[in-house]
């Protein structure tokens, strides 16, 4: 075979070869690249809708939360508030001199407080509250709650300037402080709590802290609460740290990123 | 090599056969490819019964009324906004062929196809202009059941892969017959390729209904 016959059939061959391993590649480039793209659609779909799942789930403990809170709140103040009301007008009824102003005032200062009372509870009633208040303002109507109790002295400080968070993930950071206080008043044997809202340039930083008996965090198992509340934390893409140690109370930080605030 | 035609012709008479069969459920694109193998299956006949003169002629017309074919086919296939590069394809096609025979007026006459070097550019662009367009449809539109994403595979392999065999074949049948020859059943095995996928083209195009949400659309 001529130099020049095997140059052409080298060039052909080469050029051909290259040409065709192009076709090739293009094929299974598009091939590989719809196959990513149906992935990731899947995946992001089936993440939406357990982040629905778990705004719901998130939602109906509040609610139970609410509701347990308030059954408390009717039986242990208004019930008390309006039982002395009552117990007043009766003294009143048994006074032939008739009623003292000093009695008359009294009742209607206690009818006050219950018709505030009740004013409070309808608030708390409304489901989409925690939604459309701040989360500074949600937290604080829990402590409130904790405080008449006169179990516990609760107080709760802001730092920094305050920035928009979604109103799902304030639902589900709301949910997860009120876990941890729950905690609180179920297991750590406390009488203070305190919670502060540190707004940073990039972070709010959410510390809730007690002094009760605290727990050695490597020992102690995770229970439900705090799986569930590391589980969240994750869905909003925040991070929970634990610092515990026996006799020295409990103290949860919460991280949440202010770029991840538009997600819904 | 007459065996890897009998192959070659029988391949095309499946593919007319499969196109024809499924004829009411092809896309009109397909319908136009099907077209396009009823030529293609007359010209390889009268030019396997003719004598060599004739063959080159038949095969320089069949290269240029298959790129008119091709046109009709990414017509129908491609977005509106694209048919600027058809136009593009089939200008460069037309301009290049004038300057061939204007250099050359016995280029029709002759055993050198530059067209079909024209026709693999062309094609190739046009492939690449469909493929742009697939990766863009909705996550749901299924390729395996896109006719044309399997014809298109097969000219993305055919047309770039022959382009060199047409430009320089004429050349190296100068040179060196023998060798040409045995060149020739690359060529043959690169059309066995192309109707081997056009076949499963026409067996597995369906029309696809294209969902409405747009949160399913990529990019969207």
């Amino acid at each position: 075979m001529s130099q020049q016959a095997s140059d052409i059939l080298i060039t052909i061959l080469g050029g051909s070869a290259i040409l065709l391993f192009l076709g090739f590649t293009l094929i299974f480039l598009i091939i590989v690249y719809r196959k990513k793209q149906q992935e990731f659609s899947q995946q992001k779909t089936l993440l939406e809708e357990n982040f629905k799942k778990e705004l719901m789930q998130a939602q109906l403990e509040t609610q139970e939360q609410t509701f347990h809170s308030l059954s408390q709140e009717l039986h242990d103040n208004i019930g008390q508030v309006l039982s002395l009301a009552k117990l007043n007008m009766s003294v009143i009824e048994l006074n032939s001199k008739g009623p003292s102003d000093e009695s008359i005032s009294q009742t209607k200062s206690l009818l006050n407080t219950a018709i505030n009372d009740l004013r409070d509870i309808s608030k708390t009633l409304n489901t989409d509250y925690v939604k459309e208040k701040d989360l500074a303002e949600s937290i604080e109507r829990e402590l409130g709650m904790l405080r008449r109790t006169r179990k516990f002295e609760a107080q709760m400080s802001v730092k920094g300037n305050p920035f928009f968070l979604a109103p799902e993930r304030r639902l589900i950071l709301y949910r997860i402080v009120q876990e941890s206080l729950n905690n609180i008043v179920k297991h750590a044997g406390a009488t203070c709590i305190s919670v502060t809202l540190d707004y940073g340039a990039e972070a709010l930083t959410i510390t809730i802290t007690d002094n009760g008996h605290g727990f050695d965090t490597t020992l102690t198992p995770k229970g439900v609460g705090l799986l569930n509340i590391s589980h969240r934390a994750a869905m909003i893409e925040s991070t929970v740290t634990i610092n515990s140690a026996i006799a020295s109370g409990t103290s949860v930080s919460i991280k949440v990123d202010r770029l991840n605030n538009g997600r819904s | 090599m007459t065996q890897l035609w009998y192959l070659y012709i029988f391949l095309i008479g499946c593919n007319l056969a499969a196109g024809f069969l499924r004829w009411r459920l092809l896309s009109p694109p397909m319908k136009a490819l099907c077209l396009l193998l009823c030529w293609g299956f007359t010209i390889e006949l009268f030019r396997q019964y003719t004598d060599k003169a004739t063959a080159g002629v038949l095969t320089h017309l069949n290269l240029n009324v298959e790129l008119l074919f091709q046109f009709a086919y990414y017509y129908l296939l491609l977005d509106k906004k694209k048919r600027g590069f058809l136009y593009a394809g089939l200008t460069v096609f037309g301009t290049a062929l004038f300057v061939t025979w204007q250099v050359n007026p016995n280029f029709f006459r002759e055993r050198n196809y530059l067209d079909g070097v024209y026709l693999g550019v062309c094609m190739t662009l046009w492939c690449g202009l469909f493929f742009y367009e697939l990766i863009q449809k909705p996550l749901q539109y299924s390729l395996k059941s896109d006719g044309n994403f399997w014809a298109n595979c097969g000219n993305i392999l055919f047309y770039p892969g022959t382009m060199l065999l047409f430009g320089l074949g004429n050349y190296m049948e100068h040179i060196n017959s023998e060798l040409w020859q045995s060149l020739k059943s690359i060529n043959y095995a690169l059309n066995l390729t192309l109707y081997a996928l056009y076949l499963v083209a026409f067996c597995r195009d369906r029309k696809q209904a294209i969902p409405i949400s747009p949160r399913l659309y990529i990019g969207a």
